[in-house]
């Protein structure tokens, strides 16, 4: 793990080569200013100061390292390789936003307007 | 009783019912200039204007089908004894006079339309429903609020749900705060997906059902409550759904990616639409008190006018006072001390801040804020900070103020600095501007919100010690 670690704070590969993905340039933690080209390399870092800090009981700092690189905890699973390049400095993607109001508005009035025309049809028994 | 007496009787109700609800209308001037505004307020969607349209169309309904089945269509001949109304009235007055001073206007609102809305029961020749009731409460701009309380709470349970909906599906998932971890990915759950819009669409067709059917006040109430847990199912539902898209295991590109995310949406509440419907129409219909009931309640003799006069008059009394009121009464101050307050920050992020001069808008809002706001530039981003001392409302999300600019929001995933803090982060679009803008509440022991729901809710449960700051940064991107 020390040499791992080591190995990327010094590894300051030539940035005009390196790929946008996972261009982290965190300032605070043991992987401090690596560039890394290799997603897979910075993963297999990031797992295994995950697992120091899980160990540690910084379960916080373990779930921040899973997020930015893609990780899982080790109660779930093993770390998966093949991530899909993300935005520079965006934590995994966010589900939509809701369908918009009018649409649903819409729906409401056709379900509505259903049912009202099921009752004129036929007011003697429900539709449901 | 002979009829030319309950004729007379019904005429005078009928008479100061009118009258009572003219004066109602003139007392109430405040509400319904703020209740105006609200309506026509650019930052957020005229949902208020599509209940009253609603609510004036099922009039029009109901109306003509009283008529072509010939019924009695003067709901005052029916309507119950004016003493009891006069009561209702009394007492919904003496509220709004007790909390004008302290309570936000949307009580006052609420409490303005209760009134109107029992004065309307008696004079309007269809009977006012309870779901008639609710649809007038939620022509009220609920929706900021909602969002502000509602909105992270619903936003935990819709993502503990989707996870054990992803969970049977065979998937193992976890679930971090509003964050779903999978195998390779995270999927946030932001703000614009709590569920609120559509809990909002469900409360609204659950009214207008219960209006339709004439339910009754038990049955509407329940068909209110099934809104509530229906709208968060059918959230989770789409969560669930749309968790396989965004993590990639079914994968969706291009132009199909917009269309499936608005589809499932569309589809799930279409499904809870028609499930909500089919309950509103199982609901048993409880048979209306008869006209026989009606009359025998109906019992006048001189003294009993003499003492329906006294009680109208008591209450014009208290409408006069409550007109006055607003005029004499100074709100609570919501400005506090600045004793704790430190000092704006100097620089942002490495860079320089310089003040700007805040607008004439932004002045006027400043002066009712409870805390203090200034903008500063950094030359190339506009950086706005609040600092507040204590949860509040108009602590809003910046994505409002874009909106009433006039700006198109498209929400972003979450952004996350070099000092790993989170933002909430949207694109702004205004013909060819557009501009990328984060935003960030955060204390001084460190924690860090990214929507003002989840940091009210941080404050209430005392997982948080004021003074807060808020923080948005906007920068042009075209």
């Amino acid at each position: 793990q020390a040499d791992l670690q080591s190995f990327f704070k010094s590894w300051k590969a030539n940035p005009q080569t390196d790929t946008p993905q996972f261009k982290h340039t965190v300032n605070s933690d043991a992987l401090a200013s690596a560039y890394m080209t290799d997603a897979s390399l910075a993963q297999v870092a990031a797992y295994r100061e995950l697992l120091s800090d899980m160990e540690q009981g910084s379960s916080d700092e373990a779930n921040l390292l899973a997020g930015r690189y893609h990780l899982v905890s080790p109660a779930s699973s093993a770390i998966v390789t093949n991530v899909p390049v993300v935005e520079e400095k965006t934590v995994g993607t966010a589900i939509e936003p809701e369908a918009d109001t009018w649409l649903m508005l819409i729906v409401a009035f056709g379900v509505i307007s259903f049912y009202v025309y099921q009752q004129k049809r036929n007011p003697r028994s429900s539709p449901a | 009783m002979t009829k030319a007496v309950l004729s007379v009787y019904q005429n005078l109700s009928y008479r100061w019912s009118q009258s009572l609800l003219l004066i109602g209308i003139g007392t109430f001037w405040p509400v319904w200039q703020w209740y105006f505004d609200r309506l026509t307020d650019p930052s957020d969607e005229p949902l208020g204007i599509v209940a009253v349209l609603t609510l004036l169309l099922l009039g029009a309904y109901k109306y003509q089908q009283a008529n072509g089945n010939n019924v009695a269509n003067l709901n005052f001949l029916s309507a119950s004894n004016l003493r009891i109304t006069l009561a209702i009235v009394a007492v919904l007055l003496c509220t709004y006079c007790a909390v004008i001073p302290v309570a936000p206007p949307i009580v006052s609102a609420l409490l303005a339309l209760a009134v109107c809305a029992v004065l309307l029961h008696r004079t309007l020749p269809v009977s006012l429903t309870p779901g008639d009731f609710a649809l007038l409460a939620l022509s009220l701009p609920v929706v900021a609020s909602l969002n502000y309380y509602l909105g992270y709470p619903l936003r935990i349970l819709a993502c503990q749900m989707a996870a054990v909906m992803l969970n049977i599906g065979g998937l193992a998932v976890n679930v971090q705060g509003t964050e779903i971890l999978s195998n390779n990915s995270i999927v946030g759950i932001d703000p614009p997906c709590s569920g609120i819009k559509m809990l909002w669409v469900a409360l609204y067709l659950s009214a207008t059902c219960a209006s339709l059917r004439g339910l009754r006040s038990p049955q509407t109430l329940k068909l209110l409550a099934i809104s509530l847990p229906a709208a968060i199912v059918a959230n989770a539902l789409r969560v669930s759904s749309l968790f396989y898209v965004e993590s990639g295991i079914v994968p969706v590109s291009g132009v199909w990616h917009t269309l499936v995310h608005s589809g499932v949406g569309v589809a799930i509440f279409a499904l809870s639409a028609a499930a909500l419907v089919k309950v509103a129409y199982m609901l048993p219909l409880e048979s209306k008190s008869s006209q026989s009931q009606t009359d025998k309640n109906i019992g006048i003799d001189s003294k009993a006018n003499k003492l329906t006069t006294i009680a109208s008059g008591c209450v014009v009394a208290l409408f006069v006072f409550a007109a006055a009121l607003p005029l004499a009464v100074n709100h609570v101050s919501d400005k506090i001390s600045d004793t704790s307050f430190a000092g704006w920050p100097t620089q942002f992020e490495g860079q320089d801040l310089e003040p700007i001069k805040l607008s004439e808008l932004t002045e006027r809002f400043a002066k009712e804020f409870p805390g203090k706001i200034a903008v500063f530039t950094t030359g190339k981003s506009r950086i706005v900070y609040r600092w507040v001392t204590r949860p509040t409302l108009q602590l809003h999300p910046s994505a409002n103020c874009y909106k009433a600019s006039g700006y198109e929001i498209k929400w972003l995933p979450q952004y996350i600095d070099g000092n790993d803090k989170k933002w909430t982060a949207f694109q702004a679009s205004k013909g060819a501007e557009k501009l990328l803008v984060r935003e960030r509440i955060f204390d001084q022991a460190g924690h860090n919100w990214t929507d003002v729901s989840s940091w009210y809710w941080a404050s209430v449960l005392k997982q948080s010690n004021s003074p807060w700051w808020a923080i948005s940064k906007a920068e042009r991107i075209e």
